[in-house]
This record gives structure tokens, C-alpha cells and sequence, in this order.
């Protein structure tokens, strides 16, 4: 090979060395701090972009809640009966259980993946700070159907606030992990306040008698802004639901439900999902269709709430991108072995590259989907090989077992699940579920010959 | 001994903020004069809860 994978193997297994054993007694979390961290967690930069997108996707008003009642739930299940319970049984983080199940070298893989999907996420929340930045200077905010970039300011301003997020990140994560802390209680009350001074440019009275009147007639009324796909009752329950799909389904979240001390915990998720992806949401739409409906998450926030509003903004993007940026960092070192400062440096020259094409924001409902799709594959291998494997007789952990560096099995499943995916013939929205299914099946109908060799070779 | 007024200040501040909201929304204060009078308690609550987190030990 290129490149020595037994010394990433080595590096990636420093790294996340203080996590490698097993989380004991002593060190479970109560639940109320699961509580905050989805609460904290939920509340960020995207909010202000997917609840406005719901709007300029011609949502009802009717479909935008009881859509979101059920995506959220599903999303709160999957939590809990998914990912909790493999967290608190194994006490691992995804990291170790998937190099024990699939070997170093699909970690790798996984890793590599991640840290790319994470900058892109991150540029895309440079990119509405940059809305919000940009109001200082009159900057022309790209269309929605833009996908490079519009105007040398854009680029400017965009490319600024990246190096700013990248220096703050290489300067220190952990104070400014604990700035984020401070930070979400205020961004979610900016998302409530600004709603709430919006309402009487809408039409509401104070006495909220013709609310549902306004927001079935000028803010969820069911028509689709030109050049944006209609939505309706499913696909809300659906982007409601695979919003986080990398975190339940895929089973990232792990790394924090071991911390739990049973797996019931997994229903503190909903303090995020009904907070952030509920009522955050619902704000948004609120104060895009004050604005009417433009794509400008700094500009709508700013109407409502003056600079406090511009602020909302700016920190809402850099309190998602600065542990993004992090995340994409470590991910990285592990493939260079350069020190953190330097791979976090070109992680975030990187993202602040992506930020100044407005496709990732513009198109961010999407990518989220996408996103989602990529890492889901995953947490079908682990799931089957964690609960179905020992009801059949299969054997865990092959990979530990034979020393494999990759486990090709758990490789195609990924490939071969994608590809299933892209080829549905139904809405991105929809693709993950069936995806999902088929990996579950494909992981265990290759792994079935495993179980008749064994009791061959048995005595 | 831990100083609890940071933050009990930051939550009561937050409570504040959204009275202001209130205000504005039933007509009992001018837009200008809400939007001044948030960013002024927004600036009071990042000083108190960054005093209230800097009390709390490392994780």
C-alpha cells in the first residue's frame, strides 16, 4: 500500500486512547446533564436555515407541526431504543465497538468520511454567519439556486469569518466549548423573542385571536416559493427524523450514552429535538416570512432583533462550526499525524473554502439528508452484529478476533447499501429507511456462512 | 464557596429579555426602544454567565 495504515491504525488508537476503556460506575452522568447537552446541542446555526427552508418549501401549517410532533418522536425512539442501549451495554464509544467489529482500517475509512462530511457542515455555517456579518457592509446575499459564488464581498467576508472560526478553534476548544455553553440558553431565547416581536408585522393581534388566521394564510400557506420542491406532511417527518440520523441510527451518540446509567436515557433527547427541532424551527419560519421569505438568516434575525439579532447569528454559526471544525481536526490527525494545531489549520482553510459556495447552505436540508445516508450504513453493521448475531449463533467481533485491518464484509455492506440507496426511486428523504433495512439484511446474509464454518470446525 | 448570583443574574436576565419581547409584541414598548434594550441585557447576561460558567472546575 501507499501509505503505512498499521502506523494510522497506531496514531488513531492514541488518540482516542483516554476512551478505550470501558466507562465504569463511577463515571455515569446524571440525567439532567443529557438533558442540557441535547438542549445545548440543538440550538444552533442550522436551526435558523431549516425552519425558514420549511417555509419557502410550501409547507401547511397543519403538516409543518404534526409532521414535526412525529419526526421528532421517531427521532427520540431511535435514540432510545437504538443507540442508547448498545452504549450502555458495551460502554464504548462507536471508535472502539466499530474496530472491533470492522477493523482499523474501515475506521479509517470512517474517520475520513466524517471529518469531510463535518467541514462541509462547518463551511456551511460559516456561510450564515456570513449573512449576518455582511449586513455591516450591505454584502448581496446568494441566491437559493446559486451554487458558486455571486460577488467578490461574498467571498471576502466568507473566507474572513473561516480563518477567525479557524484561528479560534486552534487557539483553544476547551474555553471556547464552554463559551458555546454560555451562548445556547440566549440563541434559543433570541429564536422565541424574535419570533415573538414578528408576529404584529405578520398581522397577529395581541391577544393571539387570529394567530392560527396569519400562519395558515402567510406562513405555512401551502405555497411553494418559485424553484423550490413542494413539501408536505411526510417529508417533515422524515427530515424531522434523519436530521441526526448520523448520531441514533448511525450510532455516533454513543460516545455519550455510555456515560448513562441505563439506557432509558435515550428519551432525554427530546429536550433537543422538541426545543431545537421544534420550537427553533417554528421561529425561524415565523421571521423568514416577515422578511419575505428571502434566504437571509442574518438579515431576518436582524429585522426582529436589531444587533442583538445579527449577534444570534454570528455566534449560531460559530458555536456549530467551532467543534465541527474540531471534530474534522481530529479525525484528520489521525491520517497525518501532524499535530493538532496544523491539521485544524488546513481543515479549516478547507472549510473556509466550501463556505464561499453557497450550494452547502443553500442546498443544506439536503445535505443533511445526504449526510445522514452516508454514515447510516454503519450503524446497521453495528446493530446487527450486536443484537442479531448472538441470536443466530454468528460470531462477534471477526475483525478483533482474525487481526483483520479491514473487514470486507462490513465494506460492502457500506458500498453496496449506498448504492442500493442511490438507486430508489423515491425522494432523498425517503432513501435511508429502506437503505438501512438492506444493510441489516446484506450484513447478515454475508455473515450467515460464518455461522455454518463454525459449527463445521466444531468438535 | 461557590458564588450562586452569576448565576441566578444570567437567568433572571433572560427572563427579562423575554418580558421586553412581551412588551413589544403587545404594543407596550417602541421596536427601537426593544432592540436597544435587548442588545444592553444581552451584553449584561454574557457577563454574567461567563462568570457563572469560569466558577464552574474543568471537565
Amino acid at each position: 500500500m501507499a501509505f503505512d495504515l498499521s502506523g494510522i491504525a497506531a496514531r488513531m488508537d492514541r488518540l482516542y486512547e483516554f476512551d478505550r476503556e470501558p466507562v465504569t460506575p463511577d463515571k455515569f452522568k446524571k440525567g439532567v446533564l443529557f438533558a442540557s447537552i441535547f438542549a445545548g446541542e440543538h440550538v444552533a446555526a442550522t436551526e435558523f436555515v431549516i425552519g425558514a427552508f420549511f417555509v419557502l418549501h410550501g409547507l401547511k401549517a397543519t403538516d409543518l407541526i404534526f409532521g414535526l410532533l412525529l419526526g421528532n418522536l421517531l427521532a427520540v425512539l431511535s435514540w432510545t431504543f437504538l443507540c442508547a442501549p448498545i452504549a450502555v451495554s458495551t460502554r464504548l464509544t462507536l471508535y472502539w465497538y466499530l474496530r472491533k467489529i470492522a477493523g482499523p482500517g474501515v475506521t479509517f475509512i470512517y474517520n475520513v468520511a466524517n471529518a469531510f462530511l463535518y467541514c462541509i457542515l462547518a463551511g456551511a455555517m460559516i456561510s450564515v454567519s456570513a449573512t449576518a456579518v455582511g449586513l455591516a457592509f450591505g454584502l448581496k446575499v446568494p441566491g437559493l439556486n446559486d451554487i458558486l459564488p455571486t460577488n467578490a464581498l461574498w467571498v471576502l467576508v466568507c473566507l474572513g469569518l473561516g480563518f477567525l472560526f479557524t484561528l479560534l478553534a486552534i487557539l483553544g476548544f476547551e474555553k471556547l466549548g464552554r463559551f458555546a455553553e454560555v451562548a445556547s440558553p440566549w440563541i434559543f431565547l433570541c429564536f422565541i423573542a424574535g419570533a415573538l416581536v414578528t408576529l404584529p408585522k405578520l398581522g397577529v393581534r395581541p391577544d393571539f385571536s387570529n394567530f392560527w388566521e396569519v400562519a395558515t394564510s402567510q406562513i405555512w400557506n401551502g405555497i411553494a416559493t418559485a424553484g423550490q420542491q413542494q413539501f408536505n406532511f411526510w417529508h417533515v417527518v422524515f427530515f424531522a427524523w434523519f436530521c441526526n440520523l448520523a448520531m441514533h441510527v448511525g450510532l455516533s451518540d454513543m460516545a455519550l450514552f455510555r456515560y448513562a446509567k441505563k439506557w432509558t436515557y435515550g428519551l432525554y433527547s427530546a429536550f433537543g429535538m422538541y426545543t431545537g427541532h421544534f420550537l427553533a424551527w417554528i421561529c425561524s419560519g415565523v421571521m423568514v416570512a416577515a422578511i419575505g421569505r428571502e434566504m437571509h438568516p442574518g438579515k431576518m434575525a436582524f429585522e426582529a432583533l436589531g444587533l442583538a439579532g445579527a449577534a444570534a447569528v454570528m455566534l449560531a454559526g460559530w458555536t456549530t462550526a467551532n467543534p465541527t471544525l474540531y471534530r474534522a481536526g481530529l479525525a484528520l490527525q489521525t491520517v497525518t499525524g501532524w499535530p493538532r494545531w496544523k491539521i485544524t489549520l488546513v481543515a479549516g482553510l478547507v472549510t473556509s473554502v466550501l463556505s464561499c459556495f453557497p450550494l452547502f447552505f443553500m442546498k443544506l436540508l439536503d445535505y443533511v439528508a445526504i449526510y445522514g445516508l452516508v454514515l447510516m450504513p454503519i450503524g446497521a453493521v453495528v446493530f446487527t452484529e450486536h443484537w442479531i448475531f448472538p441470536k443466530l449463533g454468528i460470531p462477534r467481533y471477526q475483525a478483533e478476533s482474525k487481526k483483520q485491518v479491514f473487514n470486507w464484509k462490513v465494506l460492502l455492506v457500506w458500498v453496496g447499501s449506498l448504492l442500493f440507496a442511490l438507486i430508489l426511486p423515491v425522494h432523498l428523504y425517503f432513501r435511508w429507511l429502506p437503505g438501512y433495512l438492506f444493510a441489516l439484511a446484506f450484513y447478515l446474509v454475508l455473515n450467515l456462512g460464518s455461522r455454518k464454518s463454525e459449527e463445521r470446525t466444531r468438535p | 464557596m461557590k458564588n450562586k448570583w452569576p448565576k441566578i443574574l444570567s437567568i433572571m436576565v433572560l427572563i427579562i429579555c423575554l418580558a421586553l419581547a412581551w412588551m413589544e409584541f403587545t404594543g407596550r414598548l417602541s421596536a427601537g426602544s426593544f432592540k436597544a434594550w435587548f442588545l444592553v441585557m444581552s451584553i449584561v447576561y454574557f457577563i454574567a454567565a461567563a462568570l457563572s460558567v469560569s466558577q464552574k472546575p474543568a471537565s
